[in-house]
């Protein structure tokens, strides 16, 4: 025991003097005040700065680096260097290769580095880790400019300290300056995504779980006819009309089943009453989490689209048309020019024989000549100048002044015709010259392809199809013939342009093969419908539709003015 | 304390600490001294030289240079190291590497101690108490009392031996029977003869009951749950034949979790692996 106090009295190997206290006490107090600026500090740089001169009140030094960890290993970057000249980068790569700057963050403390050799003792490193709560996140590299006998414990102490302060003052900064960025970011983002929704040529919108609207870009606030600003929040049956609510309703029910939905619907915009086809494109909006959270929705006009669409068809059937026009004309003009030729070029004395082939070209002239004519009726009536008069007219009146234009033809064939019409509905509305024309086209038609001595009845009914709620508004008329039939396949052909059924030649009959679509033009514009029925062998039922005028109401006006 | 007097009085040759060691844990407190000073002081003991620099220079440290020179160990490693590095190699030739009893195996009883310094260490380093380097110290004397005991009391030594093998007790408890005190007593008399900090002093005190300490309570709490971890994860053998008992309000004042517990475990069963150094430094 003795021998301890002994030591301590004699051998003295140093004093701890009033004046090192004082001296420590102060660099305390510096540290203190030091570390407050440092986290008073906002931006990295600011840090930096306090940093600097608050290091400088501790220790001399030359120079500085401050490396930072990366984030998802152990490697060191240097982020800020503070007159780090060729000599002191040098030291510095050495000193990352040393392992040392690992070693003392490891540690977790102040590590001082000698010069390489160990000799020239004002030019040794200060690695300071920089703690953040337990985190390392970088390490300070101090040029000291201390002699090795300069170096004292408590330098290290304050050293630490400073680090691990300026670890956590850096350490918000970096918080701060990524959330900036991260809110810039975001910011910037929004940006994009508004303007995009904004330049989309097609509408957008967002129906949450609640079907209620939850996003909705201009383009389709005015496909919609509605306010963006009324639209957002609302629920659909409370903005659209009922029918588009029942559409979307289903189109809804369809998204949630197989993912997505693509239809059309008829819409009427509110606002100015137009209709117009409205695209609608529907696909499931899901988060994140992979949860449905609605749906979303691309909708547009389709109305250029319909039309382009009608003109392409138009434009088809104009290239159909050629050719056909062309391939029909050919074959009576080619009749004509070789019985011409023939009669020019041999002299033939037979009478008999001229008369034959004159009247063949005059059959054919015929032919050209009705063909020309249906043409620029069929020409007209594509070109909207065709007009139908709707007067009240009495169908079989209609009839027997066709029957004088076919009278003729049915007579060589020694075909009669057999007529039945209802005595009391009487009446349609029509146009007498276009009726005479439908009336003559299907009867001409059955009279060519029935056989000689047989029937053609032509009758009429108030209409009792399945295709109109109130049958009793129009009329039934039928020609009925006795002919081959024509195919079911062949129903609907048969009112298109040059579409005669049979395709051989030498059993075509004469004909333009535009009447079935001249009489489908005119019926159709009257109001009515047109269609055959047919069994093969049997003989083929034409049938069209009339509005009836009612007999009723006809009936009340007369008896009204018998009474005055 | 009458008990304690009666039994230390009965040591003849007291082993004392070398003055250098002193010399060194009062340089290392006056922030005055420059690590040349240190290393000039130091420099004079030349078996204490090569001694710090063999564990400079061990896997314990892991330097990634060799240090070749006592000043670049005090520049690099700083004082405190250095000072613990001093306090280590100065308790482990105060006694001898192995007893002279055949039924306990003092060897045994250093590795738990260097497990206990190691864990002390770690645990300190977590919750960033002081000088991680204090509290491998006090962990490596925490159970010096027994090894007093066994080298320079060695009649009585053998009546705790009896006393623990017939009623299968703690070391302590025999301790107690025998002598009415135990080796946390022993231990706290000699830090204090040898002038080790106060917070050393009382870990070695307190550290089978760390509820009666006062002061330093987390480097008592420290020292008591190194100690449990150390024979709960068999490094060595502290002797007895009871298990450690833990008073869980230690982990409370140091707020570990159970999930950095296991995390730490790993790091003290690392540590210990690398410190076979001390071992070679005992006689
Ligand atoms: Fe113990
Ligand atoms: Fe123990």
């Amino acid at each position: 025991m003795g021998s301890i106090l002994q030591l301590k009295r004699d051998n003295r190997p140093v004093e701890i003097s009033d004046q090192s206290v004082k001296v420590t006490y102060n660099e305390y107090k510096n540290t203190f005040n030091g570390s407050r600026l440092l986290i008073e500090g906002k931006s990295v740089s600011e840090i930096l700065q306090q940093l600097i001169i608050f290091l400088r009140e501790i220790v001399k030094f030359s120079s500085l680096g401050l490396l930072l960890k990366e984030k998802y290993s152990d490697d060191y970057y240097l982020y800020y260097d503070y007159k780090i000249d060729r000599n002191a980068s040098a030291r510095l790569r050495w000193l990352e290769k040393s392992g040392y700057i690992k070693w003392a963050c490891k540690e977790e403390r102040v590590v001082i580095i000698p010069d390489e050799d160990g000799e020239t003792e004002d030019q040794s490193m200060a690695l300071v880790p920089l703690l953040s709560g337990k985190n390392i996140i970088g390490v300070l590299i101090i040029f000291l400019q201390l002699r090795t006998n300069e170096l004292t414990s408590h330098k290290s102490d304050l050293l630490f300290l400073v680090g691990t302060q300026a670890a956590s003052a850096l350490q918000n900064a970096f918080l701060y300056k990524d959330m900036a960025l991260k809110n810039q970011a975001m910011a910037n983002m929004k940006n994009f995504l508004e303007n995009s929704l904004e330049s989309m040529a097609d509408g957008l919108f967002a129906l949450d779980m609640e079907n209620k609207i939850s996003l909705i870009n201009t383009f389709a606030s005015k496909y919609f006819g509605i306010s963006s600003v009324e639209a957002i929040g609302s629920e659909i049956h409370k903005i659209f009309s009922p029918e588009f609510v029942r559409f979307l309703d289903k189109s809804l029910q369809k998204t949630y089943m197989i993912g997505n939905f693509e239809g059309q619907f008829n819409y009427v915009n509110p606002i100015d009453g137009k209709n117009f086809p409205l695209g609608i494109h529907l696909s499931i909006l899901k988060n994140t989490e992979k949860e449905r959270i609605g749906v979303i929705g691309i909708c547009r006009d389709l109305t250029e689209r319909e039309e382009l669409f009608h003109l392409r068809k138009l434009d088809q059937l104009k290239d159909e048309f050629i050719s056909s026009i062309s391939h029909e004309l050919r074959t009576p003009l080619t009749s004509i020019k070789s019985f011409t030729e023939i009669l020019l070029e041999y002299d033939t004395p037979d009478k008999k024989t001229q008369k034959e082939f004159l009247s063949i070209i005059e059959k054919e002239t015929n032919r050209l000549i009705d063909l020309v004519n249906d043409l620029l009726d069929l020409s007209r009536m594509s070109h909207s100048e065709f007009s139908v008069k709707k007067e009240n007219v009495i169908i079989e009146n209609v009839f027997q002044e066709a029957f004088h234009s076919v009278k003729v033809l049915a007579e060589k064939k020694n075909i009669i015709i057999d007529t039945d019409f209802d005595p009391v509905n009487m009446m349609v509305v029509g146009d007498t010259n276009r009726l005479i024309q439908v009336f003559v086209n299907l009867i001409g038609n059955g009279i060519k392809f029935s056989p000689e001595k047989s029937v053609i009845k032509v009758w009429s009914k108030p209409f009792s199809g399945k295709r109109l709620v109130d049958k009793s508004d129009f009329l039934q008329i039928a020609v009925e013939d006795s002919g081959e039939g024509i195919p079911k396949e062949y129903f609907k052909v048969v009112f298109e342009k040059f579409k005669q059924v049979s395709s051989d030649a030498a059993t075509k009959p004469e004909g333009s093969g535009l009447g079935l679509p001249i009489c489908k033009r005119i019926i159709e514009r009257l109001g009515g419908n047109i269609w055959v029925e047919s069994e093969i062998s049997k003989g083929s039922i034409f049938f069209f539709t009339l509005p009836l005028v009612n007999a009723r109401i006809e009936r009340q006006e007369n008896a009204e003015s018998a009474k005055k | 304390m009458a008990n304690l007097h009666k039994l230390v009085s009965q040591i003849q040759s007291l082993p004392t600490l070398p003055q250098i060691v002193q010399q060194v844990i009062t340089m290392v407190e006056d922030p005055g001294v420059s690590s040349s000073n240190l290393a000039k002081t130091i420099s004079i003991d030349v078996s204490l030289v090569s001694k710090i620099l063999k564990v400079v220079n061990s896997a314990y440290y892991g330097l990634p240079r060799k240090i070749s020179t006592l000043t670049q160990a005090t520049v690099i490693l700083g004082f405190n190291s250095i000072k613990n590095i001093v306090m280590t190699a100065s308790v482990f030739s105060a006694f001898n590497k192995n007893g002279k009893n055949e039924r306990f195996d003092r060897k045994k009883l250093w590795e738990h101690s260097i497990g206990c310094a190691v864990a002390s260490k770690v645990l300190s380093k977590r919750i960033r108490l002081g000088v991680p380097e204090e509290a491998f110290v006090a962990g490596l004397v925490h159970d010096i009392g027994k090894i007093v005991l066994d080298q320079f009391l060695h009649t009585k030594f053998e009546q705790v031996l009896d006393v623990i093998d017939e009623k299968k007790v703690s070391f302590r408890e025999a301790e107690n029977e025998v002598l009415g005190l135990n080796h946390c007593h022993i231990g706290e008399w000699l830090c204090d003869k040898w002038n080790f900090p106060k917070q050393i002093q009382e870990a070695v005190a307190f550290h089978h009951s760390p509820g009666r300490a006062e002061k330093n309570l987390k480097m008592v709490a420290i020292v008591h749950l190194a100690n449990a971890i150390s024979r709960l994860e068999g490094m060595g053998d502290g002797g007895g034949k009871k298990g450690a008992e833990i008073d869980v309000k230690c982990w409370e004042m140091l707020s570990i979790s159970e999930e950095e517990l296991s995390e730490l475990i790993v790091e003290i069963q690392e540590e210990y692996e690398k410190s076979s150094v001390f071992l070679e430094m005992l006689n």
